[in-house]
């Protein structure tokens, strides 16, 4: 079964609505792009 | 000991493709090393034998009519049980879900198995990953194979004692604060957490969503490249991760000429056990004989972003586990309820702040690491303490204490550790590389050059010590 569908196994409806088990944020990654990121230039030998 | 089980998963890829060993053969050999070795180091909660030899057969008839999924393709795996497997319990480490039986795979788990991995089995961990030991009050304590008496670290402890007995040829795990890399330090393994955004978290059951990672655990850095191309990629069903491809694999290198290391001394010695600052001095030594410059910089904010760190970890999960807290608390282990106090503390405004400063340090360091490759340092700064030592108040500051790795997950830059020697008491040390965002084939790379420039350690990573789990015949 799905995790949801455990989920209503073991708590009722109205705890399930406040249970955040899915991402509802996320780290801003723009800020990785704000910013070179490269130093040295990659190196294969 | 059969040394198949313990060479890297390109030679027993190549003798399976060469059918020089087929995939239900190897299966059973794994099979079998946990039958001999589990006992005494507990690293499961789950042995999938009866699927794994199912998986094992199909994957054999595909190479009958040579079909190759991938790399892969016959390579026994584990899995850190908190990664949803189709049809196989998924516990989370935790009582309240020891009857769960998910419908779908974790999305790492989906690419490993397309790829052809074996999934052998699921690992122990410390209770829903929150921890750094892997005293698990309900499924038991897994032990270091160095010294069976000691912690292995975690929370992904079963993974990496799986991967370094024999019981699996890698494991994908989760690192939320260093939950990958520390029990991979602490056992001799190699433990790489990817970029944030590289690797999809769906199916995994969260412990702190901005913060959380899913990543390889394998004997070496190659074999982490290997299942980490395998496991990454943009996931609609997980908002963090990237649509870029990054790079993975790379060339090994002969040599660490023109490579830059930025060492900020008073975070990466800070504490640290006189033994494991030897063995972390010599292993500086040797990149420097390889080439490397290790250069000191400074990382300014380090300690507000450390302390938004414990701020954001803990209002997350508190948010995850509210509603099963309150109907369940006495199902969950004594450390994990301290930490539920400290955490429902935390007001809104604190956590905003705290992901505030977190983009204020990134950007700082981004700016410090300027013709910088990687930071380097320790990832444990002290050797793994005896079981049953732990005192429940302190756990939520195990993962700082023991270990330098939480600084790569404020940053969600990628984070290498990599075997690099032994305490005087035989215990193994790990070296720790951050890149910058999505130079994961970077740091991998310089890890690789490194590893293959100390065989000695190598050599000794693949055979716990004398007097270890896997050595002994207790």
């Amino acid at each position: 079964m799905t995790l949801e569908e455990y989920l209503r196994t073991i708590l009722c409806d109205e705890e399930l609505e406040l249970a955040t088990l899915e991402p509802s944020f996320t780290f801003n990654l723009e800020v990785y792009e704000e910013t070179s990121h490269e130093s040295t230039p990659f190196r294969n030998n | 000991m059969n040394q198949l089980l313990f060479e890297t998963i390109e030679t027993a890829g190549a003798a399976i493709r060469n059918k020089r060993i087929s995939p239900v053969e190897l299966t059973q050999m794994t099979l079998n090393q946990i039958h001999e070795y589990e006992p005494r180091v507990n690293a499961f909660i789950t042995v999938m034998e009866e699927e794994a030899l199912v998986q094992a057969r199909q994957l054999e008839e595909e190479l009958l009519n040579n079909i190759v999924r991938g790399p892969l393709h016959g390579i026994p795996i584990a899995v850190k049980d908190i990664l949803q497997t189709k049809g196989v319990k998924t516990t989370g480490g935790s009582k309240i879900f020891e009857d769960w039986i998910p419908s779908e795979d974790a999305a790492a788990v989906q690419k490993l198995r397309e790829a052809g991995a074996v999934i052998i089995g699921k690992a122990n961990l410390h209770e829903f990953a929150m921890g750094a030991t892997t005293e698990n009050p309900h499924y038991g304590s897994t032990k270091n194979p160095w010294n069976v008496t000691r912690i292995p670290g975690g929370s992904s402890g079963g993974s990496a004692v799986a991967t370094a007995t024999g019981m699996a040829f890698g494991a994908v795990g989760t690192d939320t604060a260093g939950s990958i890399r520390l029990p991979a330090a602490m056992c001799g393994t190699v433990g790489f957490k990817p970029t944030y955004g590289v690797v999809s978290r769906r199916g995994c059951l969260p412990f702190s969503w901005s913060l959380d990672h899913v990543g390889p655990m394998a004997r070496t850095v190659q074999d982490a490249a290997i299942m980490l191309e395998v496991i990454r990629g943009h996931d609609v069903k997980d908002p963090a991760t990237v649509k870029r491809n990054v790079p993975v694999r790379f060339d090994s290198l002969g040599d660490l000429k023109g490579v830059r290391l930025g060492f900020y001394e008073p975070y990466m010695f800070s504490r640290i056990d006189a033994d494991v600052k030897w063995v972390i001095e010599q292993a500086f030594r040797q990149l420097e004989s390889l080439g490397a410059e290790i250069i000191p910089i400074d990382l300014p904010g380090i300690d507000e972003a450390l302390n938004a760190l414990k701020a954001i970890a803990q209002s997350e999960v508190v948010s995850v586990h509210e509603p099963l807290l309150k109907k369940y608390g006495h199902l969950y282990g004594d450390d994990l309820k301290y930490r539920f106090e400290f955490g429902s503390d935390i007001s809104a405004t604190i956590y905003l702040r705290a992901q505030r400063r977190r983009e204020q340090f990134v950007r700082e360091t981004i700016k410090q690491m300027n013709g910088i490759d990687a930071l380097v340092g320790p990832t444990n700064v002290q050797p793994p303490f005896e079981i049953g030592t732990m005192v429940p108040e302190m756990a939520i500051s195990n993962m700082f204490t023991l270990g330098k790795t939480p600084l790569a997950n404020i940053l969600g830059f990628p984070a290498l550790s990599v075997a690099c020697g032994f305490t005087t008491e035989n215990l193994p040390v790990g070296l720790q590389l951050i890149g910058k965002p999505f130079t994961d084939h970077r740091v991998l790379q310089i890890g690789d050059c490194y590893e293959n420039s100390m065989p000695w350690v190598k050599a000794l990573m693949m055979m716990p010590g004398e007097g270890s789990a896997a050595s002994s015949n207790k």
